[in-house]
């Protein structure tokens, strides 16, 4: 802020002092506009119907968006006033199009132009044959229309109502109806109805449902499943996917010897409700959570707004309490407050909106659309997407909706050590009124275009940006939680996270442009999942238990699944469990088990500390406009090496150190015994001969010394592929 | 207001707007808006005709002063970093941001002409060597060691001298546009 006022202070000094003053271009301007459209305008510049030469009654929409589109993308953008050879080309459009479609490379030319106009109303016009369908609307923007019964309906809050509205002081039910929604309007006035699902099976059946609709997949594409997977398998990836580490060995072994039909259920239980697993399960998915949300890089700048800690704390204590998902995704896409734990007026849920404000909140709009709906939109940010029929200005649309949101920082020195994130009035971009409060984007041509609250499904609230009347946050938190977007979307997303593969690819880009595989099994969860309280432990249990989550990883001829190969590219049959490596914070958790070192835990915040210092090893923030980072851990030199010999693997292989390891060689017990104990704590299987085989030549080449022998096999075997995999 | 709006959207938008009186309201405006964003004078001069082309060649309604300055400002930026990314030129959209909040702040309700009576009042109020010193270097054009010989300052004073000036120059106009 105060740089640009030094900016208009340099620039002002320049006109008061050294005398340069603004010309007077008016005629310049007109001589140019009546050149570059052919036509004339009267004397003083005025157009109107009864001039002959420049009718934009009669053919405005022609004339200005056809042959004389604006000049904005023609040439190099020079001055206007010598007009180029090439927006005289333009000029003649029709005759153009004539001379291309009798030149041989005329089919080039005319694909080049059908993408143009499937990407967006702008363009080179030369290249468009159809300027008319590619016209951008009149200027200046207008909102859409709007009924009049809509501010009629429309009721009004009060301060005191946007107070209560803080999801960490009231029991909010987005569900229920909100009394500050205006009628739900779709295009054209149409209604639009809310997507409120009341079914709620047993889980049994919804089980037994998913059960059939992978195994009616299998019939038709005439393949097979592969056998069940071992206790010891089934248990290690449960434990992997619900709380993020392989059990120890004790836990493999209670399960392993327990007896009863429904030990595995009993187990999913156990691991989602029981007492000892509340803080572990909260843990796990806190760190999912907060990696999607802001990502791995996320508050860990000094001058980031977002306090890491502050999401972390929100969404532990949202697992703990197995908030029910609208609610929780209510509270992330409206929370007002301070981010840092600690602070009045604190409020974790804002730090996922303080992440993504920039550029005005473009970034809140694409990750919201992402994460919330399974919609990917952030490319329709400057043009009309190329594949789908998402258009720009719904993009815009979408956005509008958190340009009341603004982030207060509070500095000490130059550190930002504290952010409020609050909704004030917002009076468009003109400026001009919060009554009409307009957000403008520019099309491809360079032209802008004006947008107002519009939902991805049609539905839209009125256009007003005071605060007290529309808060467009709450009404778009309201949006999201009664559209059947954000229940597909999530089921999608946890079908993926425990089987490998959504019912898309990728999980977050659904849509007509991309069907998914089981279409009637993922409608079936989404009516379920949002039946059932969108309660997430219950959604967790269904796929756990479900077949295809307990069917082994090994596949292939003899199964007659072989073809059944996502990693290829073919559509996921569910066959068998597909393999994949582990996350780098499950490898983590895990080299902790192997460590027994998760048995002495400090604080959340602690363990959380060395867990991240541990992972920025791997961790690489690309600083784009949508925040991507990747990792190395991806069998990349890094990782080996940190394997090999990290400190954590060095604890883990020593002997002396307490863990695994220690227990086992501290053992009275036979060799072949305490090698079976040490593969099934990391692989959750005992040895193969060749392994065993293998295993005696190192003690006898350790000369008997069956402790070394034992740290050699326990490096080996943690160093391992199969380790790493989640199979 | 429904009718209202379909009004406004008519094919005929653009049927019975003056179009010299649009320009010579917003002219001034647009140029200024220009110069603050980083042109020099000759392509501000040019840009601020590619804004209005850009926006007169299309149905056009002006409906009123607030909302066409900023409609109009938001071509010309645009307009500006399309032309800068075209030369390959590194544009700082933060940097922009800034000075349209700036400008909101400022010159929003008069194209900046009540900054520009608040600039030379302000100036008044500047000591005799800073003003000089301004008037070097934005009238004379002079080079920062010619500055400092005739303010008799080292070339580092000089700067420092013609920063300070500026800052005063700054809080000087807040206090008078608030």
């Amino acid at each position: 802020m105060r740089a640009g006022k030094d900016r208009l202070v340099e620039a002002f000094l320049e006109e008061v002092v050294g005398g340069q003053n603004p010309p007077d271009l008016s005629q310049r301007v007109l001589e140019a506009l009546a050149k570059r459209s052919g036509k004339s305008l009267d004397g003083n510049g005025v157009t109107g119907g009864a001039t002959p030469n420049y009718s934009p009654s009669a053919g405005s929409g022609q004339a200005a968006g056809g042959d004389v589109l604006p000049q904005v993308n023609a040439g190099d953008g020079g001055p206007s006033g010598a007009v180029s050879v090439a927006a005289r080309k333009r000029r003649s459009g029709a005759s153009g199009v004539l001379w291309f479609s009798l030149s041989a490379a005329a089919a080039v030319v005319m694909s080049v132009a059908i993408y143009i106009v499937m990407s967006g109303p702008a363009g080179p016009v030369a290249e468009n044959p159809n300027p008319a369908g590619a016209q951008p609307q009149p200027n200046p923007p207008r909102p859409p229309a709007l009924a009049d019964n809509d501010r009629a309906t429309d009721g009004s809050s009060s301060d005191e109502d946007a107070d209560n509205l803080n999801p960490e002081t009231i029991d909010l039910d987005p569900r229920g109806r909100d009394p500050l929604l205006p009628r739900n309007n779709g295009p054209d006035g149409a209604q639009v109805a809310e997507f409120r699902p009341t079914e709620s099976s047993s889980d049994a059946d919804v089980i037994a449902f998913i059960n059939s609709g992978i195994a009616a997949r299998w019939r038709i594409e005439k393949v097979s499943a592969s056998p069940e997977a071992s206790d010891a398998e089934w248990c290690r990836r449960v434990y992997l996917d619900l709380i993020g580490r392989i059990p120890t060995l004790d836990e493999l072994q209670r399960f392993i010897t327990a007896r009863g039909a429904d030990k595995r259920a009993a187990l999913v239980d156990e691991l989602l409700n029981g007492e000892a697993y509340t803080e572990e399960y909260a843990r796990n998915w806190t760190t999912i959570w907060t990696n999607t949300l802001i990502g791995r890089s996320g508050g860990t700048d000094r001058n980031s707004l977002v306090n890491r800690q502050g999401m972390q704390q929100y969404l532990r204590r949202s697992f703990q309490r197995n908030k029910p998902y609208d609610r929780m995704v209510y509270e992330l896409v409206s929370a007002t407050g301070v981010n840092t734990p600690g602070e009045q007026g604190y409020n974790g849920a804002v730090n996922f909106i303080l992440d993504n404000l920039q550029e005005n909140a473009a970034t809140a709009t694409a990750k919201t659309a992402r994460y919330f709906l399974g919609m990917q939109v952030q490319c329709t940010q400057c043009h009309n997407h190329p594949f789908n029929d998402s258009k720009q200005n719904q993009f815009w649309e979408l956005n509008s909706f958190f340009r009341q949101a603004k982030a207060l920082r509070e500095r000490s020195g130059r550190e930002i050590v504290r952010v409020e994130l609050i909704d004030e009035d917002f009076a468009g971009e003109s400026g001009a009124s919060p009554e009409e409060a307009e957000v403008f984007y520019e099309l491809r041509n360079g032209l802008m275009e004006s947008a107002y609250p519009v939902f991805v499904d049609g539905r839209r609230i009125d256009p007003q940006g005071w605060v007290s009347s529309v808060n467009r946050r709450q009404r778009l938190a309201h949006l999201i939680t009664t559209s059947e977007f954000m229940s597909r979307a999530m089921v999608n997303r946890l079908w993926a996270h425990f089987l490998g593969h959504g019912f898309t690819k990728p999980i977050d880009d659904m849509g007509p442009h991309n069907p998914p595989s089981h279409p009637e099994l993922l409608d079936r969860l989404a009516r379920e999942f949002a039946g059932g309280g969108y309660d997430l432990k219950r959604l967790m249990r269904w796929i756990t238990l479900s077949e295809p989550y307990s069917l082994s990883s090994k596949h292939g001829r003899q199964y007659k699944n072989e073809e059944d190969d996502p990693a290829l590219g073919t559509t996921p049959l569910f066959t068998h469990f597909y393999l994949r490596q582990m996350r780098a914070e499950e490898l983590y958790e895990s080299l902790l088990v192997a460590t027994a070192a998760h048995e002495a835990r400090g604080s959340f915040e602690e363990q959380e500390r060395l867990k991240s210092d541990w992972l920025d090893q791997f961790t690489i923030a690309f600083g784009t406009d949508e925040g991507d980072e990747m990792t190395t851990f991806n069998g990349s030199i890094p990782q080996v090496l940190m394997m090999m010999n990290g400190a954590l693997i060095e604890r883990a292989v020593d002997a002396n150190s307490s863990g695994v390891l220690q227990e086992v060689a501290a053992a009275d017990r036979p060799n072949s015994q305490n090698i079976n104990h040490l593969y099934l704590a990391a692989l959750a299987r005992t040895p193969s001969r060749p392994e065993v085989t293998m295993a005696n030549q190192l003690l006898a080449a350790r000369g008997g010394d069956a402790t070394s022998a034992l740290e050699d096999i326990w490096w080996a075997v943690l160093n391992s592929n199969e380790f790493i995999l989640n199979h | 207001m429904a009718k209202r709006y379909k009004d406004m959207n008519t094919e005929a938008a653009s049927v019975g707007v003056d179009f010299t009186r649009v320009i010579q309201t917003h002219q001034a405006g647009v140029w200024r808006y220009l110069k603050a964003i980083g042109c020099d004078s000759s392509r501000a001069d040019d840009l601020t005709q590619e804004t209005f082309l850009a926006v007169l060649q299309k149905p056009f309604q002006d409906y009123d002063r607030s909302a066409t300055a900023a409609y109009l400002r938001k071509v010309a930026r645009s307009l500006f970093v399309s032309q800068q990314r075209r030369a390959s030129r590194v544009v700082v959209l933060e940097e922009l941001d800034e000075v349209d909040e700036a400008w909101r702040r400022w010159a929003d309700k008069d194209g900046g002409q009540g900054l520009v009576d608040a600039l030379r009042s302000c100036l008044e109020t500047l000591r005799e060597k800073a003003r000089t010193a301004l008037e070097l270097r934005f009238r004379q054009r002079c080079s920062r060691a010619d500055i400092a010989a005739a303010v008799g300052m080292s070339q580092d004073g000089a700067k420092n001298l013609m920063q300070r000036a500026k800052q005063h120059l700054r809080q000087c106009i807040e206090r008078r546009m608030t």
